[in-house]
């Protein structure tokens, strides 16, 4: 890279374009920021296209198909060739949920793809069978690409629990007093799951998903409970705006 | 930027000051547009 370094370059000084997609491009979505328009909406395929971002251990930093991607990393310093970088899938992720949520146009983006991309994250979460988390990852492999360096041991970036709270689960924070939960999980993906004691506004919050009501006995569908009280059933997983 | 530019504006509303309010909000505004207008490449058809 010669003395000259740089972390990016998206755009050079005549106006043109860097010729690499990067994934940081999601990144306008982590703040529902681009028009809601087909042809931006449309980028989103490239998520899943293995010649774009998609690969067997997660959503790659950069496109797979660049005649660069994955050739000129150190192994020691910063990886900015493309390799699996946990913070940039949460990224990633939490901007997929956005688009999910508060699009209609939505390219060819599901839930089930949230949720497959979310499981193959959660997934990504170990080294050699155990929970661990480092910075950058082999998108092949999941090797860590510093192994036990501590500056990657110690690493500790992604936003895991909240991709689950607010955005799987679908816990939307707000100012008001209105509780507001739009769950990604797909239909049919789970007969059950629970979020418990989520303290929010003070009150302890607990969201419940039982298809057959067999498994917690608290009755068949979903169920809410602020501070222990039970203030919203439905028989299907959707949308909920309920006063608190 | 843009995110703390809306997340300020709403803030700003929050305490009812509508001049931080309308501050922020523009800035949000201007973001955005620029956003549009110089990081969509055309060609690739991707943010960048």
């Amino acid at each position: 890279m010669g003395r000259i370094s740089y972390f990016f370059k998206v755009k050079h000084e005549n106006g043109t374009f860097a010729n690499a997609r990067e994934a940081i491009g999601f990144i306008p979505w982590y703040f529902n920021l681009p028009a809601d328009l087909p042809k931006y909406a449309h980028q989103w395929n490239q998520l899943r296209d293995t010649t774009g971002f998609n690969a067997a251990w997660g959503i790659t930093t950069a496109e797979r198909r660049h005649p660069l991607f994955r050739t000129h990393g150190s192994g020691h310093g910063c990886e900015w060739d493309g390799p699996l970088w946990p913070f940039a899938t949460t990224q990633t992720l939490k901007a997929l949920s956005n688009l999910l949520t508060h699009y209609k146009n939505q390219g060819n983006m599901t839930p089930k793809i949230f949720y497959d991309e979310l499981y193959k994250y959660a997934q990504s979460h170990q080294m050699n069978g155990k929970l661990y988390l480092g910075e950058y990852q082999d998108e092949k492999n999941g090797e860590w690409l510093k192994g036990d360096n501590p500056r990657s041991k110690f690493y500790n970036h992604s936003g895991f629990a909240d991709l689950i709270i607010s955005d799987l689960v679908g816990l939307k924070p707000r100012a008001d007093d209105i509780l507001e939960v739009q769950p990604l999980v797909p239909p049919n993906q789970w007969e059950w799951f629970c979020l418990d004691k989520v303290v929010y506004h003070g009150k302890s919050i607990t969201i419940l998903w039982d298809k057959t009501g067999k498994h917690y006995r608290k009755g068949k569908g979903m169920r809410i409970w602020v501070d222990g009280k039970e203030i919203f059933h439905a028989k299907n997983l959707g949308i909920v705006k309920v006063k608190i | 930027m843009y995110g703390n530019a809306v997340a300020l504006a709403q803030m700003a509303a929050l305490i009812g000051n509508d001049t931080l309010h309308s501050k922020y909000q523009q800035k949000a505004v201007l973001l955005r547009q620029l956003t549009h207008n110089n990081l969509w490449d055309e060609s690739a058809t991707f943010l960048k």
